[in-house]
């Protein structure tokens, strides 16, 4: 076969009415992300999160265009642009009348599931020109005369990971007809009432509270973490700075179950205190500041949200001379702390950086690692009691895998763990020129070995 | 099972542990973390508590131990009940 494995027949537009237009600053997530989304220009495509829903048999593309339409109409998220004032401060301007592109592409010589896979590629790849552009992308996949998949990419400055859930969700519920317009709840809240309930008494108390929390891991991180290998470092658009490393054991699965269910904690806590020692242990440092990701999807004001409620928290744990029972205890501690000051006025906290570095001497404290778990939870099968030899016969089984290069990050380090068909993955990924792929090795097997060694020793007794 | 915790106290905290059945009885010695209670779904706990009992959880009491189980956290919210 030659050529794309879809071509593209012609574009639909629908006007599209909603109830409301407003401008409003941006929510403190929305800032987060358009913050990162800046800094990543103009790589920043790498943000878009696209899905694909597969089209009932019946359905007719005029249906599937209606439906979209009306979850345009909506959800104000999927209305609004981020321009910029004449100071360059970004803002949400909301759209009552806006218009709903719709790509339609038809199928070449490749099978269908293919050619979903191309498309999806080819829509994410480009980035959103977030002051103009909708911050939803559309297509219509069509095979033999039919659609068969609705392919959406949306910004993540407009939608996190959660909200797009509850959007595919809303999606799929229509496209099935196990629900119809009328049947949907009433959405509660939107993004302007998002900022116009930060902008209020509660939620400034809020911020200011979070602001107290990462002033203090600000004074008492250290001022670098990871010492330069050399004086000048590469471009940070050089394509072989970042890259990622994996770790796939089944060995650290069981081991990370067993040290749960042993000391009462989540898994979550286990590795990120084991990240914990062996970040210190690298760097030399006696306690390395670790920047996590709030979904914030918990609390009752941001749980429906089709948008983004995301936050960013830090915490800064001692683990010299602790062991590592005690190192989690902290860990678990500190990130309770954390989660609980994860909401705030990102300009705030940039304008708290600066004044704190300056105080300390330094152009910026540095906060170079991030960790993210991204694991389900997932009922124990008693697994937890697993015996030492049991863990003991995985190890071998054990593989790091080169996961290829990555374009610029802002960080030296993030961390992250998945879930793949029951075992855990451990990446890393991170700047080269700091963590080459031999030293970010030692990082994941570290973490392995901390956790092995600790679930394979006998528990103390009592 | 004689729990001795408020009604309200188990519906906030059901809401908060997604591998609890509906149908299965909350023991007063559960492991949360092994009902799917992490760190972050303790903070948005704590702030649906918070609500729930007009209380403020300081926090010098944001322990994991105190997020261990039903009875450890109900011991904190009452012993905050009872402050007011």
């Amino acid at each position: 076969m030659t050529g794309a494995p879809a071509t593209r027949v012609r574009e639909v537009r629908v006007p599209v009415a909603g109830r409301r237009s407003g401008r409003a600053p941006l929510t403190w997530a929305q800032r987060v992300q358009w913050n990162d989304t800046k800094w990543m220009e103009p790589h920043d495509h790498y943000f878009n999160a696209a899905r694909r829903l597969a089209v009932p048999p019946g359905r007719k593309l005029s249906d599937v265009t209606g439906l979209l339409a009306a979850v345009v109409a909506r959800h104000e998220s999927l209305r609004t642009r981020y321009p910029t004032d004449v100071d360059g401060n970004p803002y949400q301007e909301v759209s009552a009348a806006d218009e709903l592109v719709l790509r339609v592409y038809r199928t070449s010589d490749a099978g269908v599931d293919e050619a979903a896979d191309w498309l999806q590629g080819r829509l994410r790849a480009r980035r959103f020109e977030l002051s103009e552009e909708p911050p939803l992308r559309a297509a219509v996949l069509e095979h033999e005369g039919t659609p068969r998949y609705l392919l959406i990419v949306v910004s993540h400055v407009t939608m996190d990971f959660s909200g797009l859930e509850l959007l595919t969700g809303e999606l799929r519920e229509l496209l099935s007809g196990r629900t119809t317009l009328s049947g949907l709840p009433p959405v509660e809240r939107q993004m302007l009432d998002r900022a116009e309930a930060e902008a209020a008494s509660a939620g400034l108390r809020r911020s200011e509270a979070a602001l107290g929390h990462w002033e203090r891991v600000l004074r008492d991180a250290p001022v670098t973490v990871f010492d330069p290998p050399a004086p000048t470092p590469p471009s940070l658009d050089e394509p072989e700075r970042f890259g990622q490393l994996g770790l796939v054991s089944p060995a650290l699965t069981l081991a990370t179950r067993v040290m749960a269910h042993r000391l009462g904690v989540s898994g979550t806590t286990v590795v990120m205190a084991a990240v914990n020692v062996v970040l210190c242990r690298l760097t030399g440092r006696a306690q390395v500041p670790l920047k996590l990701i709030a979904s914030n999807r918990g609390l009752t004001e941001l749980k429906n949200l089709v948008g983004i409620a995301l936050g960013s928290c830090v915490t800064l744990v001692r683990t010299e001379e602790r062991t590592f029972p005690e190192v989690v205890r902290d860990t678990g501690r500190a990130a309770l702390q954390a989660y609980r000051r994860s909401q705030c006025d990102p300009v705030a906290l940039d304008e708290l950086r600066s004044k704190v570095s300056a105080e300390r001497g330094v152009a910026r404290v540095g906060l170079p690692c991030g960790f993210n778990d991204l694991r389900p939870a997932r009922p124990s099968s008693g697994d937890g009691e697993a015996t030492a030899d049991a863990v003991r016969a995985l190890v071998p089984r054990t593989e790091v895998t080169w996961d290829g290069n990555r374009p610029r990050q802002e960080v030296t380090l993030w961390y992250w763990v998945e879930d793949v068909d029951g075992v855990d993955v451990h990446h890393a990924l991170v700047d080269l020129w700091y963590l080459p792929r031999a030293r970010t090795e030692e990082l994941l097997r570290g973490v392995e070995d901390v956790i092995v060694s600790e679930a394979v020793a006998a528990p103390p007794a009592g | 099972m004689q729990t001795g915790w408020d009604p309200q106290f188990e519906k906030v905290l059901r809401e908060h542990l997604p591998l609890l059945n509906a149908d299965h009885t909350l023991s007063p010695d559960a492991a949360l973390s092994g009902l799917g209670l992490d760190s972050l779904a303790s903070v948005q706990l704590l702030v649906s508590l918070e609500e729930a009992f007009e209380v403020a959880i300081p926090d010098e009491m944001l322990t994991p131990e105190n997020f261990a189980t039903p009875s450890s956290l109900w011991t904190v919210v009452e012993s905050l009940r009872e402050r007011r």
